[in-house]
């Protein structure tokens, strides 16, 4: 693992919780502006979520500036401290939430995300002290008058981060927090260094003592690994934070490292737990603690005695039986069930989810996982056929067993890599809410589907298209509320994001209620520009595709959002790379809807093989309707097309032997697979029939990419090569299909 | 980096730069190819600019490998930085710091 591990976790971790910051302070937003009229939500309802979404946020901004204090980040402390005093005063009611507050607090987001990129990128100071300060002042002048002095008291005192306060400042009794510390072995591989914490725990209070443990270091250079960390801490801690406060400094360590905190004014017993699960001689430890302060020499005593007159296990249980009962713990604990039932009025699957725990793996170790299931698959299908050939019937049922506990698990780690479109759509609340105002236009964007899985790497990429696409929905398709009024519509403009699964790809829909296109008006710019000749007859499908010509623009005035041009061809390359496709539907004055057909891809498909002379193929499941024999007088062929009638429907098909040049006779018993894309059905005419099976993509080979109509190919389980076919190409090939045209 | 004084008997030993993890493994090897432990080391830390944790480690990884040899280690000089670490860890006694003159200028 690298240093910066840690750094880059917390920089995503940022990015998250500054993100879910966002969507909380636009519902804030939403909030305001119906809370006048708003007459479905009794006023109880409403505030419980406010409180609940303030106090999101607050949390939000809290665990950015906890984590930076860890990693010495100072002007994101700094900073966030700001925002953060702000909020606290927000949740006490102090201050009332306005429409300007909420904008003030979306732009320290803003920044606080700029810091957080800067830090990617390697920048740890201030990029835009100028912003920062502006935001800070603005923040301010929110503030009560009252609550001035007391907050720029709390600045200087959270910077004042010079004198190391170690002297000893006398025995308290047990009056301040212990903190107990051993930090495990990579940490400072991972760039987790005790220094950073214990000078971070400065900033909350004062350390009053401070043991360094070192009994795990060898006492010889043989044994020692210099970048292996060996190294603990007693230490006696004075602060007014809150446990959670106190407990989130070692948020990030907290998994591998041990850390026990014990409160003010705790029993007995919790030194004795602390002493017992150390595993440690229990007296030195003891005079450990006696030096931090934390027990009297009387009081360890007594502790050593109660411990070695009950037995070990029974430890655990005294603490249960009598309670913790300093204040402070009593006080935390109400705090957080205070929290966490609020929480799960407000969004139970939300905070379940987050509660639950999230695991961060990297991408390669999950896709190298994927291939090896792929593998696995393979030798689980070949296996099944041995089995099968054996006549053994105890191992052909223990390996169907096993093949199921295969496909469950192959299942299993494909949605490792899914991902729902939900984060990625609800980043479209802010462009939205900014475009719109920047363009003095009222827009409303509705989100459904969200809840759409797809791979994380088509999520990744899908991105800026979308982006690009929201935004000329709202420049070119949503007009201004004058023309809307004139036009008789609703002032507010309705721009809608919809996903969804259709035949083993994904569909996102983008549609608004604008101005639509204007087919005569693309025609017009198409041959003004020489796009087009001004004698061609195109159909308005075709017509509208020319917006994602290169160079094209209809927009009459450039704004700085869309109209000059570039991007609308960009877009369609994006989605074309990713095997995908775009579709217009348009009605002029009441709106347009594009259409994104996405690959899941997966590398693993549900198949049906299929044969044609010797050569399997094996077409995706998902796209097959059904399968029917061919009867030969149905079939009709017509200017170099075959049709087929499917129960009085046109079927267009295409033999396989044909397309791909195969020179033999034509069986007598054909079958037709009708596949289906989009709203297109096909009929693929094959030889033989054999059956499901899963199957694992391999690409094919750079020497085949122009093939087309081949997705990709598979190693059955006999080890003969199967090419899977790309339905989506051929249909398209069935469609343009020319007399006698073959692909070689 | 090390002198044996023949006269005194005595190892002598400068420090400089950063007692960091960047630097921790070529500290530690030149520290232990050093023969060390048959004499008393005194240490000068004067021109420490920066100290992290594996530092003030490998400190007490000397330290520890002179007592158990029987023999001293000294800090004699230390800069700002080595005495803010060494005493955010609590170490000051440990290393017997709290007499040691420090230098000024040398810590960032």
């Amino acid at each position: 693992m690298s240093m910066d591990a840690a750094l880059i976790t917390y920089v995503e971790e940022c990015r998250e919780l500054l993100e879910q910051m966002e969507g909380d302070l636009l519902a804030l937003e939403r909030g305001l502006d119906t809370s006048d009229d708003s007459t479905t939500e009794t006023e109880d309802d409403n505030e419980i979520a406010w409180c609940e979404l303030i106090n999101r946020i607050f949390r939000s901004a809290h665990t950015v500036k906890g984590s930076a204090g860890v990693f010495g980040l100072d002007h994101i402390v700094e900073f966030t401290h700001e925002v953060e005093t702000l909020l606290d005063q927000l949740r006490e009611e102090k201050i009332t939430l306005t429409s300007s507050l909420i904008a003030t607090l979306l732009e320290c987001k803003d920044h606080c995300l700029d810091l957080i990129e800067c830090l990617a990128d390697g920048v740890e100071e201030e990029s835009n002290p100028q912003r920062a300060e502006r935001l800070v002042n603005e923040l301010q002048t929110f503030s009560p008058p009252a609550e001035k002095d007391n907050q720029s008291f709390a600045v200087s005192e959270s910077n004042n981060n010079e004198s190391p306060a170690i002297e000893r400042l006398g025995n308290n009794g047990s009056g301040h927090w212990h903190i107990s510390l051993r930090f495990h072995a990579e940490a400072l591989r991972e760039g987790m260094d005790p220094m950073s914490f214990l000078r971070y725990l400065q900033k909350l209070g004062q350390i009053v003592s401070v043991v360094t443990v070192s009994n795990e270091m060898p006492d010889n250079f043989e044994k020692f690994d210099p970048e292996a960390c060996y190294l603990g801490f007693e230490i006696g801690f004075v602060s007014h934070e809150s446990k959670q406060t106190i407990e989130d400094v070692f948020e990030f360590i907290r998994d591998d490292s041990q850390v026990r905190i014990i409160p003010p004014f705790a029993e007995l017993e919790s030194y004795l737990s602390l002493i017992s699960e150390l595993d440690q001689e229990p007296r030195r430890l003891g005079e450990i603690l006696v030096e931090c302060g934390s027990l009297t020499p009387e009081e360890l005593e007594q502790a050593l005695a109660i411990q070695s007159s009950k037995p070990q296990h029974a430890l655990g249980e005294i603490l249960i039986n009598r309670g913790n009962t300093a204040p402070q713990v009593v006080e935390a604990a109400i705090a957080k069930q205070a929290q966490s039932t609020a929480g799960r009025s407000q969004n139970e699957d939300r905070a379940a989810s987050k509660d639950g725990g999230t695991l961060r793996v990297e991408a390669d170790r999950v896709d190298e996982l994927i291939n090896l299931i792929g593998e696995l698959v393979i030798s689980g299908a070949s296996t099944a056929i041995h089995s099968q050939d054996s006549n053994n019937d105890a191992l052909t049922e223990s390996v169907s067993t096993l093949n199921e506990l295969i496909e469950e698990v192959r299942d299993a780690s494909m949605r490792l890599r899914m991902v729902e479109i939900g984060a990625t759509f609800n980043r479209f609340q802010r462009v939205v809410r900014d475009v719109a105002n920047e363009l003095g236009k009222q827009v409303t964007l509705s989100i459904t589907g969200a809840d759409t899985e797809l791979d994380k790497t088509v999520v990744e990429k899908i991105g800026d298209p979308l982006m690009h696409l929201v935004r000329n929905a709202l420049d070119h398709g949503i007009e201004s509320p004058a023309e809307r009024e004139a036009k008789g519509k609703p002032l507010n403009g309705q721009l809608k994001l919809n996903a969804y699964h259709d035949s083993g790809s994904i569909v996102i829909e983008i549609i608004d209620d604008g101005a639509g296109l204007d087919a005569e008006r693309i025609r017009a710019k198409a041959i003004e520009k020489g796009l087009i000749d001004s004698t061609y007859e195109l159909n308005k499908e075709d017509i509208y595709k020319l917006i994602f010509a290169p160079g094209f623009s209809t927009a009459d005035a450039v704004t700085n959002l869309s109209g000059r041009g570039v991007g609308m061809d960009v877009v369609r390359n994006n989605i074309v790379e990713l095997g995908g496709r775009i579709d217009i539907d348009s009605e002029q004055g009441k709106g347009t809807k594009l259409t994104l057909h996405l690959p899941l891809t997966l590398a693993i498909i549900d198949g049906f093989l299929v044969g044609v002379e010797e050569s399997p193929f094996v077409i995706p499941l998902d796209s097959i309707r059904e399968c029917v024999e061919l009867q030969q007088d149905d079939a009709v062929e017509k200017n170099g097309r075959q049709y087929m009638n499917l129960r009085n429907e046109v079927l267009p098909f295409v033999r396989l032997r044909e397309l791909f040049g195969m020179k033999t006779e034509r069986p007598i018993r054909e079958n037709v697979v009708v596949v289906h894309y989009g709203n297109q059905k096909a009929g693929i005419v094959v030889d033989r029939l054999h059956g499901e099976l899963q199957t694992v993509i391999k690409p094919l080979g750079q020497l085949f990419s122009q093939l087309q109509g081949i997705g990709g190919s598979s190693i059955m389980g006999n080890g003969e090569v199967a090419l899977i076919l790309d339905i989506p190409t051929l249909m398209q090939l069935v469609k343009d299909k020319q007399p006698h045209h073959v692909i070689h | 980096m090390f002198n044996l004084d023949n006269s005194t008997m005595i190892w002598h030993a400068r420090l400089e730069g950063e007692l960091t993890i960047y630097h921790a493994f070529e500290l530690y090897q030149a520290l232990s190819s050093a023969n060390m432990g048959e004499a008393p080391l005194d240490l000068d830390l004067g021109q420490v600019s920066l100290v992290d944790s594996s530092g003030v480690q490998l400190l007490v990884l000397l330290k520890k490998v002179f007592a158990r040899h029987h023999q001293e280690l000294r800090i004699v000089t230390c800069s700002e930085a080595v005495k803010d670490a060494v005493g955010l860890f609590g170490l000051n006694g440990f290393f017997g710091l709290t007499a040691v003159p420090v230098t000024k200028g040398t810590s960032e």
